[in-house]
């Protein structure tokens, strides 16, 4: 009851044109900046927190909030058209979104990437509304030795991320992580692998590695084989969008474990949507039926990482709004926008402040129905782009990474990078050798090992860390039982094949 | 046979990376297991590197590659390269139009009217999203 | 990351000119004839959002209203802002872009062994702008209520005092290495990748203390979460004053203060800095800067060109003998 009134409370708020109509530009924006290669959320918000300066703090965190989930929308668009991806997690929704392009099937995965998108904000907005406290505290209390054992875990399950050979895959795993080193050791303040470059002291921008490796790696080997992607633009009717009843069963179920996941690893600080994505991706293919599928344009594949990465932004503001913890760097900026207004987000800000809280979590609500109504109309007009010559649409998207990546940084250091990273990916795959994997370690790597590195040092140097505390061991089993099922499968292929 | 040895470059590549990952490593401090230096991971990132290189090498069979069209990766390389040089001293405008007539060589029968116009409206309307309305500071023409 | 933009818009500007309120006109009789007349760009070396951002951006906006021109901030966030600096170095020496710097440039100069320029002769003071302490705290949970408790009870322990602080090479990480040589306690610096990341270790209890800006735990310490043990500036925080000095709880000889201070080019004209050092020491005097200031637990103070500089090259020293001494120098 409490609930419906502080809810009522919230809508009170953000029920006004303004409210209605911030909210809306920034969704607007986010969906289109999510499309935009490189450009991303982190970003578009820092660019633009100096505008809500002079708004309300409750209009400034509706505008900026928005800009965040939009993005996620947008950014599995070129991800599924071109190969391209918009924003770094959606890297992982090229996998299968582009093999569904392919098919001439691309209308229904745009369609179900909205809908799963939206099923996931949504359900981690009942979380935060519901939970939100009780949450918050359970994820405040994962220790350096618990994140270091459920990254093992997420390293472990997405190890078959790739198709093809799985040594090239393990391969590419270790490149990423060794990849991740580059830049300051956190734990001892090492410059690593840095070279006298002060452009790595702070590593290598994921943002230029996933637009190199992805972007500029598939236009040039597009443009090399000459295989010009030739989609018959035809009509898009509302059946060629809709997807069929096996497309709903697949849905059903990744759209559940999606924003389960997503809600999970979006509330715990430190891990984000890249990361959310990929484990739900690794998830979708061990429980699928058909796992030979995926790769191959599967639509759980799509749907799983899409509802993942949205419930994940979404729950990154349960500790932010409750414990004033942000999730992730994004919010850390949100709440610098807050700090200038003179609000101090913490414990206190929900009985302190409860239009604040109760008015940007209705407006999660507004903003992502806006999506829903932005995003299912524009798939035609997306998949129209597809009629657009590849021989003009090419230099177009090369343009757009260029100025995207760079705006990340204000950086051509980085655009450089994007491009060596492009030459690298485009001859990789070719030999066989998949980029997924080395973008997974190369997001996990720096985890593993600061956490690691830290909870032996909060124990002393005690490896019995890891099995004492409860959550840790947890996963340690999961990963063991993992790895024993996998030898396990293998043994019995053996011998089912000796057999034959 | 140039281009069979060509084919073995990227575990070759993976070969030198995983050795000299460890071998710049090995330069820090390394620490034990449970008192781990920051080239700990390094080392042994890079010897596990090599190790799958190596033993890719040696299954990889030199496959016949079919000689690459170059002119597609060089256009490329060229647009960005330009759009990375000009950016930093002659401008938001220079950059982008460089870039895109560039790249747009990559493949042969442009309409280079067509070209140019397109060269022309996206780097207005990039202008128009990324400097005018999020600030990005990239001056329009100059340093 | 970073982005510009205009803090005083230019249809605001128009008005204020309308009302003949900007400074142009009344200022245009004393030294740097005809300055300014054209916008401010002011690059700060971090991302937007935080401390030092937000100081210069309120600053920035009444500096604006003083001046009678905009004030364009640019954030440049990088390794120990580099990018910042050869950005700086890149502008005109004529007083229109200005650079703040803060105590992390002073750890910079010592954590990378070759910078390609040299801020103490490549940059020229113009005054400093806000001063802030960092606080140490603990958790409630520890039962411990003083400087002293913890030490008595850190000297106990086999592993000694474990200190939580953001990355290496910060003000923060330093400082601790500075206060377990000074306190002479033996312990082990944790470091944390963000600010959150300190205060969820200090929650869980897994570390006895963290050091910390007030500001960027203000929220933590205000509702109990984190509790203040000592301040490390020279005299008390006004915004904690049950809080003593990390002296006054018995650990002789350890101030730390951070500051944020406004530098331009080298060959930038004596007179142009000196008028800039009159409008940023007006602007700091201003009450409502004070107070907003002073929310933020950040002392509005500006100095002369002298003085910051003085204080930077000191800062510099001071930082270089405890990188070294904790075996972080010259990477």
């Amino acid at each position: 009851m409490e609930t419906l009134t502080n809810l009522a409370l919230g809508f009170e708020q953000v029920l006004t044109v303004q409210a209605l109509l911030i909210c809306l530009l920034g969704v607007t924006l986010g969906t289109f900046i999510g499309v935009l290669p490189g450009i991303g959320a982190l970003t578009t918000i820092s660019l633009c927190l100096p505008l809500t300066f002079h708004l309300d703090p409750l209009m400034g965190l509706i505008m900026l909030a928005g800009i965040f989930y939009g993005s996620q929308y947008g950014g599995s668009t070129a991800s599924i058209l071109l190969n391209v991806p918009g924003t770094a997690p959606a890297a992982v929704t090229c996998l299968d979104g582009y093999p569904l392009t392919k098919q001439g099937r691309a209308g229904v995965a745009l369609f179900v990437t909205t809908i799963g998108s939206f099923i996931g904000g949504s359900f981690a907005i009942v979380l935060l509304i519901l939970f939100a406290p009780m949450l918050a505290n359970v994820a405040i209390s994962f220790s350096a030795a618990d994140y270091f054992s459920i990254m093992l875990l997420a390293l472990t399950a997405a190890s078959t991320l790739g198709v093809g050979s799985p040594l090239k895959g393990l391969a590419m795993v270790v490149f990423g992580l060794a990849l991740g080193l580059v830049g300051t050791d956190i734990n001892s303040g090492q410059f690593r692998f840095t070279f006298g470059v002060p452009a790595l002291a702070d590593g290598i921008n994921l943002v230029a590695l996933a637009m190199g490796l992805f972007g500029v790696a598939e236009i040039l080997n597009t443009l090399v084989t000459g295989a010009l992607p030739r989609l018959e633009s035809t009509r898009i009717t509302l059946r060629s969008m809709l997807p069929t009843k096996e497309d709903w069963q697949d849905f059903r179920g990744s759209c559940a474990r999606g924003s389960l996941v997503g809600s999970f690893l979006g509330m715990l600080p430190g891990t984000g949507p890249t990361i959310a994505a990929f484990i739900s991706y690794a998830i979708e293919k061990k429980v699928s039926r058909t796992p030979e599928k995926f790769g191959h344009g599967s639509i759980a594949g799509v749907t799983g990482p899409e509802t993942a990465n949205n419930a994940s932004v979404q729950a990154a503001f349960i500790p932010t709004l409750t414990l004033g913890v942000p999730g992730d760097a994004i919010m850390a900026v949100m709440i610098g926008g807050l700090l200038i207004h003179g609000v101090t987000p913490g414990p206190q800000l929900i009985s302190d402040n409860p239009q604040l809280f109760w008015g940007v979590v209705a407006s999660f609500w507004i903003g992502n129905v806006m999506l829903l109504i932005l995003n299912l109309p524009l798939i035609g007009l997306w998949v129209k782009l597809l009629s657009i010559p590849y021989k003009v649409l090419f230099p177009a998207i090369l343009f757009l990474i260029s100025i995207g990546v760079y705006s990340v940084n204000n950086s051509t250091f980085d655009v450089l990078l994007t491009f060596g990273f492009g030459l690298l990916g485009f001859w990789f795959t070719r030999r066989g050798f998949p980029s997924a994997p080395l973008l997974l370690g190369f997001v996990l790597g720096p985890l593993i090992e600061e956490n690691f590195r830290r909870a032996l040092l909060l124990s002393d140097g005690n490896l019995a860390t890891f099995v004492e505390r409860p959550v840790s061991l947890g996963f340690l089993l999961i990963t063991l039982a993992l790895l024993v099922a996998a030898g396990l499968s293998k043994h019995l292929l053996a011998r089912k094949n000796r057999a034959q | 046979m140039n281009e069979k040895l060509l084919s073995l470059l990227p575990p070759f590549a993976l070969l030198c990376i995983g050795l000299g990952s460890a071998w710049v490593g090995s330069g820090y401090d390394i620490g034990t297991l449970t008192a781990m230096g920051p080239g700990f991971l390094p080392v042994v990132l890079g010897l596990c590197l090599a190790f799958l290189a190596a033993l890719l090498l040696w299954l990889e069979k030199p496959a016949d590659v079919s000689p690459l069209p170059l002119r597609p990766i060089a256009c490329v390389s060229a647009g960005i390269v330009a759009w990375v040089v000009l950016a930093d001293t002659a401008g938001f405008f220079p950059a982008g139009l460089a870039q895109v007539l560039l790249s747009s060589l990559a493949l042969p029968g442009q309409k280079w009217v067509t070209v140019a116009i397109i060269a022309v409206v996206l780097n207005a309307a990039a202008y128009a999203l990324f400097v005018m309305m999020l600030g990005l500071p990239l001056p329009a023409f100059g340093n | 990351m970073k982005r510009r933009n205009l803090v005083l818009s230019l249809p605001m500007l128009a008005v204020l000119q309308a009302c003949g309120g900007n400074g142009e006109s009344s200022a245009s009789a004393g030294s740097g004839e005809g300055f300014p007349s054209r916008p401010f760009r002011i690059i700060v070396p971090f991302g937007a959002g935080g401390l030092a951002d937000v100081t210069i951006r309120l600053a920035g906006e009444h500096l604006s209203v003083a001046t009678g021109q905009p004030v364009v901030i640019e954030n440049r966030p990088g390794a120990g802002g580099v990018a910042a600096t050869t950005t700086m170095l890149s502008a005109a020496p004529d007083g229109y872009t200005l650079i703040v710097l803060t105590n992390g440039t002073t750890i910079a100069e010592t954590q990378f062994a070759d910078l390609p320029y040299d801020i103490t002769a490549d940059l020229r003071p113009v005054s400093a702008l806000a001063w802030f302490d960092l606080v140490l705290m603990t958790s409630p949970d520890s039962g411990v209520t003083s400087l002293q408790d913890l030490l008595t009870k850190a000297a106990t322990r086999p592993g000694g005092l474990r200190i939580a602080t953001i990355n290496p090479g910060s003000t923060q990480h330093l400082s601790a290495e500075l206060f377990k040589s000074k306190a002479g306690v033996a312990g082990t610096v944790i470091s944390y990748r963000t600010t959150p990341d300190v205060l969820g270790a200090l929650l869980r209890g897994e570390v006895d203390l963290a050091i910390e800006a007030y500001t960027a735990l203000k929220g933590a310490i205000d509702s109990g979460q984190a509790v203040p043990l000592a301040v490390t500036g020279e005299a008390r925080n006004p915004a904690l004053p049950e809080v003593p000095t990390v002296a006054e709880a018995g650990v002789a000889d350890y101030v730390v203060t951070g500051w944020n201070a406004v530098y331009t080019n080298a060959g930038t004209p004596d007179e142009v800095v000196a008028r800039l050092n009159e409008e940023i020491a007006k602007v700091t005097a201003l009450p409502e800067i004070q107070q907003r200031f002073a929310e933020l637990g950040v002392e509005a103070r500006s100095s002369t060109p002298d003085e910051i500089h003085q204080r930077l090259l000191a800062d510099i020293e001071k930082w270089r003998d405890v990188m070294v001494a904790a075996n972080l120098a010259g990477q």
